[in-house]
């Protein structure tokens, strides 16, 4: 199935490169639609009650609850545009404000040091990472590296300026020298198209709505109390109200139905448009590492000795499995809430850009190393699952 | 002022903004090739300083043939006094040509590579030369998409008023083609 949906894809990267990012961008006007939808059904839902509550009585005895849904969709209320265009902005300008504000995610890890030139596969690292640098036309990032067996490598810092790459002894013992700079070439594309801000402003977008669900459930358990003091209490109508009083609760109710199965499905149809950017992301990384190595096979090589093997880092959370070369491995992360692509998927797409015929065996054994002191554990070895935290957790 | 004129306006103001990006982007673009191919030239003259360091530093430890290192560092002091740019480019083929045969030297004989120092050497060396490659890989990749831009619709109605012409690639001349795609001879002694 895999190698089936491949054959459809590009063969040349730089086309791979342009349908990807179109392909990111879409993605993100369906994002910034549903925070509209959000805002426009919150505004028309408090429109709506606003004008039920303060109709003449004999009006709303006539209205039916078929024709207060349908002006949802009848003429646009300045309210409900208000709505949408708040929400969808919001999101907006909160990402562009965690990012001016300098706190850098993941500017590093407790535990993470610089490389040491005089350790050769430390050496070897700094190495590949100036290569990669040099090929992507940008400056070296800083190199750091985690002391832990398991295999990752993550990117991080909001431009290329600012950039950090982080690599674990894990994947620099592991991996053969082509297949440590088709990693570095894939953490290298993430930094080179400013991941790090696009994920930012994308997570904030989606935050908004998820935030604003919360916050509206919150009310609407306070408000279910209120239903018969609050908003219809006029005195100047008691006499009238009667049977009315009963009519406007009831079209209230109604409102309120459409604005909480709006308020469940948002968040979670925002999440899985959050999930499938990031996963557009990450094929265009590993799209861009071909382009700098000119090498797809040994990125395959690679991506196969990560699937055999664990990349669990203990004390990670969902912003930070976005930008390493695989997701942790855990239940958390599957299918259409994964952050990263099937890694069969992935190398189906990389045989496409590198020729079919290459690298149909598994990776080549792992390179003989000079005599390794026993490993020392670190703060990052994994001796239980990773807690699954974060806001989205 | 009516509404047309307005809109002729909002046009022409438009078109000015469109006009400035592609022009912008041109710019952008000529300077990323300049930029690029002074990067190959730092790699090279960092290959010129860093092999007599680095071939001194290990000479004694080396049991090969002292001949193949000195070829080395003959082929080097060639390429830093080459007179012209024509002669430059031959001699650093040359060198390219020497340090080829000493990677084959150390790949075929493995108890060399297992030598901690010689590793050290023989990365040293080999991050050289991909570093020269992949500048000129990101020059070629520069040329690649200016030449796009200059090429393509709208860029192309304007760059030749603009003066922005299409850029050459890096490429190996013809008379050097044979030396560079020649299989390097390996001898221990």
């Amino acid at each position: 199935m895999a190698d089936l949906s491949a054959a459809l894809y590009n063969t040349d990267f730089q086309a791979a490169i342009a349908r990807n990012k179109r392909n990111t961008v879409i993605l993100f006007v369906v994002l910034l639609l549903i925070s509209a939808i959000v805002g426009y059904v919150l505004g028309w839902a408090i429109a709506i009650i606003e004008i039920i509550w303060s109709l003449p009585a004999e009006e709303v005895s006539r209205l039916s609850a078929g024709a207060v849904l349908l002006d949802l969709f009848g003429p646009t209320r300045p309210a409900a545009l208000l709505g949408a265009a708040i929400v969808s902005g919001a999101g907006f300008i909160w990402g562009l404000i965690t990012l001016s504000s300098g706190a850098e995610i993941l500017a590093s890890f407790a535990g993470a040091r610089d490389a040491n030139p005089n350790a050769l596969h430390e050496r070897q690292l700094i190495d590949v990472v100036a290569e990669m640098a040099i090929a992507a036309g940008i400056e070296p990032p800083r190199t750091m590296v985690i002391d832990t067996p398991a295999l990752n490598a993550f990117a991080s810092g909001s431009s290329p300026k600012h950039a950090m790459i982080t690599a674990t002894t894990g994947i620099l013992d592991a991996c053969t020298r082509e297949e440590l700079q088709a990693v570095i070439g894939h953490e290298m594309g993430h930094v080179a198209e400013y991941d790090v801000r696009y994920t930012t402003v994308v997570a904030a977008m989606a935050g908004v709505i998820v935030l604003l669900a919360h916050f509206l459930g919150n009310i609407a358990q306070y408000s279910l109390g209120w239903g018969n003091y609050g908003y219809g209490y006029r005195p100047s109508r008691s006499r009238e109200e009667g049977g009315a009083g009963g009519a406007r609760l009831l079209l209230t109710l109604v409102v309120v139905v459409l604005l909480a199965i709006v308020m469940i499905v948002a968040p979670l149809a925002s999440k899985l448009v959050q999930m499938a950017i990031s996963r557009q992301r990450e094929y265009l990384a590993d799209v861009s590492s071909a382009k700098l190595t000119r090498n797809p096979v040994g990125l395959i090589h690679a991506l196969q000795r990560l699937e055999a093997s664990d990349t669990t880092i203990a004390r990670s959370n969902s912003p930070v499995s976005a930008l390493c070369i695989a997701a942790p491995k855990g239940a958390w992360f599957s299918g259409l809430f994964s952050t990263h692509p099937p890694i069969p998927d992935r190398i189906a797409r990389l045989r496409n850009l590198g020729g079919v015929a290459a690298s149909q065996s598994g990776p080549p054994p792992a390179p003989d190393t000079p005599a390794v002191e026993p490993h020392r554990r670190g703060p990052w070895d994994a001796d239980r699952p990773p807690p699954s935290k974060g806001p989205w957790g | 002022m009516s509404l047309g004129l307005w809109i002729l306006l909002g046009i022409v103001v438009l078109l000015v903004i469109i006009v400035i990006g592609i022009y912008n982007g041109l710019v952008a673009g000529r300077q990323e090739v300049r930029n690029a191919w002074s990067q190959i030239d730092i790699q090279l003259k960092r290959r010129h300083d860093l092999i007599p360091n680095l071939v001194n530093a290990v000479k004694d430890s080396m049991q090969v043939e002292q001949s193949q290192l000195t070829a080395v560092i003959a082929a080097r002091n060639q390429a830093v006094s080459a007179p012209t740019p024509a002669e430059a480019m031959k001699a650093e083929n040359a060198l390219t040509g020497t340090l080829r045969q000493l990677f084959a030297l150390v790949e075929s004989y493995p108890q060399l590579r297992s030598q901690q120092n010689v590793s050290g050497l023989m990365e040293e060396l080999s991050s050289t030369e991909n570093r020269i490659s992949f500048a000129r890989q990101h020059y070629n990749d520069a040329v690649q998409a200016q030449n796009i831009r200059v090429a393509s619709f709208p860029g192309v109605l304007l760059a030749w008023s603009f003066g922005f012409t299409a850029e050459t690639m890096y490429q190996v001349p013809e008379a050097e083609r044979a030396a560079t795609e020649a299989v390097p001879d390996v001898h221990l002694r």
